[in-house]
């Protein structure tokens, strides 16, 4: 099949280590509101817990700052956990003197 | 007899989605055909990639339907048959909206769109193109991603079987607010039904809603959306409960109701697949349950959270229409047409985005009132679609779209006004907050010396000024500061507060 319509990029089961943060979503819109994004050096992703509320989640508000691995889909607009982020610990590197 | 209506779609597409039961889903449209023929509508379902069906509509066939495509064809069938009625039938996997780049400074990088098969202009990615709708157009959705033959029934049995009612049968209705936008709800309601009486907010009087609550036959929402989500939220502070829930409307709707939806997301189409709960989308939920039309935005949508403007006013423009005996396409086609000359003729990306953005799901065809007669005059659909025609025609000449310039002047030459500094102090605003600068380029040479007769200057120009969230509630509050000006004189301005 021809896909022709807005396609809605899905990348499933995929599996992200990064910094919780805040940012921004929807400025000056009906919906703008302050979002969760998880940031991998790379790229940051917006995120919703799989039937969580895209607006405010409490469970994600409550890791901002925390290193986790998640993992979930991939779509348009968010990274969607599926499974309960795990909280990972940062191993800072010691200086050799 | 002429051609008042069309249905178009893609003959591949649906033989790909639906495989063996292609033939079912035809038979449907032969049905709606039959159905129309009856109320003296004459319609021709044409399948643009098969050279069969294009033939006989008198258009060349294309081998692949893609936007430009599409649009093309669509075009060719207006200058042919001038139809009364676009039908659009099917999602986006199916027959596809075309994308427009986003004119607003936000996350959105496309809106999709069906307002480019409502004007003129042939195919284009840009929303300065699109600024004169001629024809009426809407929607018949299927499911996105699915070939659900049961909900297809479901919708051709509503519009068959659809009988119109008196416009008193339209005054009663559900109406469901975010608390934070209350005052506009309010306003939006009085201009539609004369009261607000009905008005929900949420919280606390959020889903699920009972099918008492549900019965009325117009239903409007002033919430949050969000994509790919099967529910509208409300908001308080950083408390967003769930305003409304598809799965939580199913068996609850009356046939034949007439939603708009002001909320972002609130139109778009999703794969229920790929949506949380696994749940279909909320206007998807509305046709399940015989609902006739359904208008709302495919992405972010703006408005002012006191007073009305941008979503609020396409919206309630529609329904005066409906209620003033349009049928659902003209109501759409009129409401947009209003939209532009009330905010024209420049218009600033917001207004344009706005405009892109809303679009009607369901047949066009469908008239929601039972028409009185009147003995002093009578109007045909092709007079009414002349004076349209001729309506669009007027505004693709006169409105001006601005468009983002590279490097804001005023930040160049640091000239700030001394009634701009006047206006930041009354807004809240410091003149330091992140500043886009788009331009108007006016179709009229009288209107530019008109302007440059006060100011010295031909040009118009919008200037935006978005502010740093400030966190209240745990939330981002900010608002978008618009200045309309020419050369230096400020000729007005707008507060778009954060929704």
């Amino acid at each position: 099949m021809e896909v022709v319509s807005q396609e809605i990029i899905c990348m499933t089961d995929m599996k992200l280590k990064g910094i919780i943060v805040e940012g921004n979503f929807g400025k000056g819109s009906k919906s703008e509101h302050n979002a969760i994004y998880l940031d991998t050096g790379e790229k940051k992703y917006r995120l919703k817990r799989r039937g969580g509320n895209p607006f405010y989640d409490e469970t994600l508000h409550n890791l901002v700052g925390k290193t986790i691995s998640a993992e979930g889909n991939l779509t348009d607009y968010f990274f969607e956990i599926t499974k309960e982020p795990k909280e990972l610990k940062v191993i800072t590197k010691k200086k050799l003197k | 007899m002429a051609t008042l209506k069309v249905i178009v779609s893609s003959k591949k597409n649906l033989q790909s989605k639906y495989g063996n039961q292609f033939q079912a889903v035809d038979k449907l449209l032969t049905d709606l055909v039959k159905s129309d023929g009856k109320r003296g509508i004459t319609t021709q379902i044409i399948y643009i990639d098969d050279p069969v069906s294009a033939s006989k509509a008198g258009i060349i066939a294309v081998n692949s339907v893609t936007r430009p495509t599409a649009k093309r064809a669509v075009d060719d069938i207006y200058k042919k048959l001038s139809p009364a009625y676009i039908v659009l039938f099917g999602t986006g996997d199916v027959f596809p909206f075309q994308e427009i780049t986003n004119p607003a400074s936000d996350d959105d990088l496309t809106v999709p769109s069906d307002l480019p098969y409502a004007c003129n202009i042939a195919y284009s990615t840009n929303i300065a193109s699109f600024t004169g709708p001629t024809r009426v157009v809407g929607r018949i959705p299927d499911i996105q991603g699915n070939a659900d033959m049961k909900y297809l029934k479901i919708i051709f049995d509503a519009i068959i079987k659809y009988k119109r009612v008196k416009s008193e049968k339209l005054m009663d209705y559900f109406a469901i607010s975010a608390e934070v936008w209350k005052k506009s709800t309010q306003q939006s309601l009085s201009n539609m039904f004369g009261n607000n009486s009905n008005l929900k907010i949420s919280p606390t009087q959020n889903s699920p809603h009972s099918t008492t609550d549900l019965k009325p036959l117009v239903h409007f929402y002033n919430c949050h959306g969000s994509p790919t989500d099967s529910k509208f939220y409300g908001q308080k502070g950083n408390n967003y409960p769930t305003a409304q829930h598809s799965l939580v409307l199913n068996g609850r709707v009356s046939t034949g109701t007439v939603v708009t939806a002001e909320c972002c997301f609130g139109a778009e189409l999703f794969d229920p697949t790929n949506e949380g709960t696994k749940n279909i989308s909320i206007p998807n939920m509305y046709f399940k349950n015989k609902a006739v039309a359904f208008v709302g935005s495919s992405n972010i949508a703006y408005g002012p959270s006191s007073g009305n403007g941008l979503a609020d006013l396409i919206t309630q423009y529609f329904i005066r229409n409906i209620i003033n005996g349009a049928s659902t396409g003209r109501a759409l086609l009129d409401a947009r047409q209003k939209f532009l000359s009330v905010n024209g003729p420049h218009l600033d990306p917001y207004e344009l985005k706005t405009l892109a953005q809303f679009c009607l799901l369901g047949d066009p065809s469908i008239q929601v009132v039972i028409e009185t007669p009147v003995k002093s005059s009578a109007d045909t659909v092709e007079n009414r679609r002349l004076n349209l025609f001729n309506k669009g025609i007027n505004l693709a000449a006169t409105i001006a779209p601005s468009e983002k310039v590279k490097t804001p002047q005023r930040k160049l030459k640091k000239l700030v006004s001394s009634e701009m500094k006047k206006i930041f102090k009354q807004t809240g605003f410091t003149g330091e907050e992140n500043e886009v600068l788009y331009e108007v380029k006016t179709k009229n040479k009288k209107v530019s010396a008109f302007a440059k007769g006060f100011s010295g200057k031909e040009n118009i120009a919008f200037r935006t000024y978005v502010q740093k969230s400030k966190k209240i509630n745990g939330f981002n509050i900010f608002d978008v500061l618009v200045f309309k000006e020419s050369g230096n004189e400020i000729l007005g301005w707008r507060l778009y507060h954060r929704k």
